[in-house]
């Protein structure tokens, strides 16, 4: 059932991309893609490329991180407020497979993205029974607990204590290099999940979310769905876990594990609209950069209470994320333009 | 033709509560059944036994033979039972042909759509219910009626073999009761064993040819409608004590 | 070893004590209204922290501070239902949502105040000194606190089932329509009820903090788990649940630290335990059902 699917969408291809072309968000996704890969060519300033685009290349690890948030919770309806697990787990095994155990880069990665899922698949089983908002806190308590496991008292010595691990190589020493790198896994992250959202299989996902009893009723398995909503979630936060302990070059507990991570997940979510997949790499992008900002501005120590007032503001104003709304207005300017 | 269904002592306690009552029943293969009783009677709650949404407390169901009491609902659904509900319910933001497909993805509803495709499936049941039209539509607009034989779509996506309908006519004008009953008419003809519930009698009783009657949980009669509404106990549940005089 | 087990038992009274209270609001408000309130947490720690930031202000008659603290947080409360959680009260993601970043927002503030660093104070504390038993020493603070948090369980115990609001409260819980019909306001009783949790977190932070240190403003996060722990363990929604396992997991925390090699550490995995070893075992917890009982 899924290779036929495949097939036709494969030979199909060709027509889609450019009917959606056309398309408000499929051009306004071209041109947004496009500028991304002309950017980091546009000047050969040391500031140029090792600050301003290093903030891109965040953005993007973020973007993914946060899109895989959404798959779990806008498409699937599973709250997840622990995702920073994931994001943790695999960076600290991508970090421990590359400091202690000299695996090549790569390979690491992979393999930390893997641990974030096996990960989704031991907390998924028995944090399943949980539904809403006891999922959500369930999730979190999962994340604290690690955290403190990691951080403190003389069990975390095993787990590198406190400061870490540190010294971790980049991606590429090369700040372009490796700011196209994550370009292209942001690219296939994000066309990969929001194929899994059209699919068949997506739709499950979406019944399960809508209505879990009622898609008992049609006799889907919810909970195998659910562990694989995990899974497949846990992959692409572990994927970001990774990058970006070697982005960071360093994994420590607070960093990688801490509550903040998950709120930035769901903030930057919540930004972009739930359940719009693009809208997490908006909502990632407009974060990093507004943090960015307010770093400069010399106010870093409220960037994250101002985070958290702006989830406040947006969950309570504006369910759709207040990046929809704006793109809304947008293409209706476009619409205009067009003599529509 | 044999026994499709069948309820032997079948017994729900809700804490201090005994909402089905040492319950029996059989039901043969091609049957068309309703069950009623008055408010309260335990109607959905045999269904939900049955369906798998609650645990007997004791007593056993048998589906072809096999023990399905206890099972988990999707289990049920692929052993060839599938249900409505007397709430409407739906997968609000999905279209009615994704509504549907998702029962074709579970294990029956994916051998029966094996040949065309999951998609082409869909549409087929959609058209069956007389919702084809309106394929691409969410939910949250359709009236009461077409939500109705929604319902019954997704149902039948999974294939069943039984189809449990809870209260279908509720809340429906008399034409939508009128469509909705020759659909289940036309189900019935091609081979699928109904058994439905109902509170209001009329549409009902003109409809089936076989009456189950409970009350308070507990099995009072089974047989042909007039026989039946012309029962003294039941009767008596219906109307309170005193009401032969109306049989 | 006696002095092992005295500790055992006093430490797992006092977290009992503790834990009781707090669980006792959360489970009160999703019983009540079917709200989890992610900021519980935040309000025990808040109400410490305000006591902190207050010490300047009464010199004198820190008991005045105290009070502010506790209506403070109390107000806080009602503002976040009315602002946050009834207009969202049709969307369960929304107010878990909501709550949660209400909950960090306060835990940031405190943050920008007064950093992540221990901070004791102790100038609140009633009753100093220790007593002693069996040669055991026990702050005469924290016995204090066991006997008022024992009080104010038993005058809640009280208040839910002989008083007008508590009867009202009840209902809500039980059949927030059939209530209604009743006439009971029950935007008026979600509002008190989420008013009443605030007050005993802030009431018990008010007593036990001072004994224990503020230790970080992340400590919200803390026992908001525990609560969470204590709730599943009881049963969602059941307030007898909240206090007997306040209890029981206040005393395997303490049993944890005290015994088991690298205690202090395994004591922080405890809530979690608890959560999964439920969830396995019997979901509904000990005395779960969605009725106020």
């Amino acid at each position: 059932m899924l290779k036929k699917e495949f097939k036709e969408r494969f030979t199909n291809f060709p027509n889609f991309f450019k009917s959606w072309i056309k398309t408000f968000t499929g051009g306004l996704t071209l041109f947004v893609v496009l500028s991304l890969i002309i950017l980091p060519f546009l000047s050969q300033n040391q500031n140029f490329t090792h600050v301003f685009l290093r903030q891109f290349t965040l953005a993007m690890i973020f973007s993914i991180f946060a899109a895989s948030w959404d798959l779990l919770t806008g498409i699937s309806g599973q709250i997840s407020f622990g995702h920073a697990i994931f994001f943790g787990i695999a960076g600290y095994l991508c970090a421990y497979l590359i400091s202690y155990q000299n695996y090549p880069i790569w390979i690491a990665i992979i393999i930390g993205a893997l641990g974030a899922v096996f990960f989704g698949l031991i907390i998924g089983v028995p944090m399943l029974r949980l539904k809403g908002p006891y999922l959500a806190l369930g999730t979190l308590a999962i994340s604290l607990v690690l955290l403190k496991l990691f951080l403190m008292g003389s069990l975390s010595d095993i787990f590198f204590g406190s400061e870490g691990i540190s010294a971790l190589p980049k991606l590429s020493s090369d700040p372009v290099v490796e700011y196209l790198i994550l370009l292209i896994l942001m690219i296939i992250s994000f066309i990969t999940i929001i194929q899994i959202s059209k699919s068949k299989f997506g739709t499950i996902l979406k019944s399960i979310r809508d209505d879990e009893t009622g898609a008992d009723a049609s006799g889907i398995n919810t909970t195998r769905f659910k562990v694989y909503a995990f899974m497949l979630s846990a992959l692409f936060a572990g994927i970001a876990g990774s990058c970006y302990a070697l982005f960071a070059t360093s994994v420590n507990p607070t960093g990688n594990f801490g509550a903040v991570i998950s709120f930035y997940a769901i903030l930057m979510a919540s930004l972009g609209g739930l359940t719009t997949i693009r809208g997490s790499a908006l909502g990632a992008f407009f974060f990093i950069f507004l943090e960015y900002s307010l770093i400069i501005a010399g106010v870093e120590i409220y960037v994250n209470l101002i985070f958290a007032l702006l989830l406040i503001l947006v969950v309570r104003f504006s369910e759709h994320g207040i990046l929809k709304p704006l793109l809304e207005r947008i293409k209706d300017v476009w619409d205009v333009l067009l003599g529509r | 033709m044999g026994v499709i269904l069948e309820v032997k002592n079948l017994t729900k306690k809700f804490g201090g509560l005994t909402a089905v009552n040492d319950f029996s029943f059989e039901i043969k293969r091609g049957d068309f059944i309703g069950l009623i009783g008055p408010n309260g009677a335990g109607k959905t709650t045999v269904f939900n036994l049955i369906s798998g949404f609650e645990k007997p407390s004791s007593g056993s169901i048998r589906f072809d033979g096999v023990n399905i009491a206890g099972l988990r609902p999707y289990k049920i659904v692929n052993k060839g039972i599938a249900r409505t509900f007397q709430l409407v319910r739906s997968f609000k933001f999905l279209s009615l042909l994704d509504n549907v497909s998702v029962s074709c993805q579970s294990r029956r509803g994916r051998e029966a759509s094996k040949g065309v495709g999951i998609d082409a499936y869909a549409s087929s049941i959609l058209a069956a219910v007389g919702l084809v039209d309106k394929a691409r539509i969410p939910p949250v607009i359709l009236p009461h009626g077409d939500l109705r034989k929604l319902q019954i779509g997704k149902a039948l996506g999974t294939n069943p073999e039984l189809l449990l309908l809870d209260e279908p006519f509720s809340g429906l004008s008399h034409e939508e009761q009128q469509n909705l009953t020759d659909l289940i008419l036309r189900l019935h003809e091609d081979g699928l064993t109904i058994f439905m519930t109902g509170h209001v009698l009329r549409e009902l009783m003109n409809l089936v040819p076989r009456v189950i009657a409970m009350h308070q949980g507990k099995f009072i009669m089974d047989g042909p409608p007039q026989e039946v509404a012309n029962n003294k106990i039941v009767l008596e549940a219906y109307l309170g004590k005193g009401s032969e005089e109306f049989a | 070893m006696i002095e092992d087990i005295l500790n055992m038992i006093f430490n797992g009274t006092l977290n009992g004590a503790v834990l009781s209270l707090i669980a006792l609001g959360y489970s009160l408000v999703y019983g009540v209204g079917g709200i989890m309130n992610l900021a519980h947490g935040a309000y025990f720690m808040l109400a410490g922290y305000l006591l902190l930031w207050g010490l300047p202000i009464f010199p004198g008659f820190l008991f005045l501070t105290v009070i502010f603290a506790v209506v403070i947080v109390t107000i806080i409360g009602g503002l976040t239902y009315i602002l946050l959680i009834k207009p969202l009260q049709d969307s369960h993601v929304g107010v878990v949502l909501i709550t949660f970043g209400l909950a960090f927002a306060i835990e940031q503030f405190a943050l920008i105040i007064s950093g992540t660093d221990s901070v004791s104070i102790s100038d609140y504390i009633l009753f100093s000194g220790t007593t002693e038993i069996f040669g055991y020493s026990m702050a005469n603070q924290f016995i204090f606190f066991i006997i008022v948090s024992l009080v104010v369980v038993s005058l809640f115990a009280l208040f839910i089932s002989k008083s007008k609001l508590g009867k009202s409260i009840r209902a809500v819980s039980q059949d927030r329509e059939a209530a209604v019909l009743m006439g009971i306001n029950a935007n008026r009783v979600l509002l008190y009820t989420v008013m009443i949790s605030a007050f005993l977190a802030a009431l018990g932070a008010s007593l036990y903090l001072p004994g224990a240190a503020l230790s970080g403003p992340s400590m919200a996060w803390t026992f908001l788990t525990s609560s969470f722990a204590v709730i599943i363990l009881g049963g969602m929604g059941s307030l007898v649940g909240s206090v007997v396992g306040g209890y029981i997991v206040g005393f395997i925390t303490s049993f944890t630290s005290i015994f088991i090699p690298n205690g202090p550490s395994w004591a922080h995995v405890v809530p979690l335990i608890v959560i999964i070893i439920v969830l396995i075992i019997r979901p509904q917890g000990l005395f779960g059902k969605k009725e106020i009982k």
